[in-house]
């Protein structure tokens, strides 16, 4: 990771407009993250290529492609071959959760987030990752 | 945490706009059970039902309406069902009398 957890690049697709608007506070002006923000797994992978993300952050639940789908194709791109990913979801039971662990998620953050923790949350994931 | 209290009236004014939108969200929700009553049973317009409820799921715990925005995770996951094993007229009659108690009570 080039960035430090300070300014992190971050990745951040969610099709919900209030939701990203809320997450966008959470994670620029209380996290001080560097967000590149898409409303559509098509937009990201528009974007991919412009910008290369130390956290991949994708909701799970979007029309015509959802996050795992996206994750894959993400994948594909050098700027997020290796880039640690967290979905966001409302559906965190265990199986689920253990299903986007498999999918190399390092975490699930549940729907609804605490927009005052939320930045605080993604760094301990990813200091914890890199130890 | 100390946060910047300029920060903190901004996230105060989206909970406002967040409740003054939602008469529109409940709209949106009642032209898509308008829609599915329409059809013929069973209905085949529940995904835009399915997607109003799971926008309003998502948005409204984090704008602080936490039991709404629970109740309306229990219908989207409702309306996810329906979507493969079908439904009745009486019960799209049933979640429209759910969505205006959420009205009266958001």
């Amino acid at each position: 990771m080039e960035n430090t957890l300070e300014s992190l690049k971050v990745l951040y697709v969610e099709d919900d407009l209030d939701i990203q608007l809320i997450a966008r506070i959470a994670l620029e002006e209380i996290g001080g993250f560097e967000l590149c923000t898409c409303t559509s797994g098509h937009e990201a992978l528009a974007q991919i290529g412009q910008f290369q993300p130390d956290l991949l952050l994708l909701d799970v639940m979007m029309p015509v492609m959802d996050g795992p789908t996206l994750l894959a194709q993400l994948r594909q791109h050098p700027n997020a071959a290796t880039t640690p990913v967290v979905f966001m979801t409302a559906r965190v039971q265990r199986t689920e959760v253990e299903h986007y662990r498999g999918l190399g998620a390092l975490t699930v953050i549940a729907k609804p987030f605490d927009p005052l923790t939320l930045a605080q949350q993604l760094r301990e994931q990813l200091a914890e990752a890199s130890q | 945490m100390t946060l910047d209290p300029g920060l903190l009236a901004h996230l105060e004014l989206l909970k406002q706009q967040f409740a003054a939108g939602l008469p529109e969200r409940f709209a949106r929700i009642d032209a898509a059970l308008d829609a599915c009553c329409a059809e013929p049973a069973p209905p085949t317009g529940l995904a835009a039902l399915s997607t109003a409820l799971h926008s309003l799921a998502g948005s409204a715990g984090i704008f602080g309406f936490t039991a709404l925005g629970e109740e309306a995770r229990n219908a989207e996951q409702q309306a996810m069902d329906w979507t493969e094993n079908g439904c009745t007229r009486e019960q799209l009659e049933t979640l429209r009398s759910r969505v205006l108690a959420w009205r009266r009570t958001a």
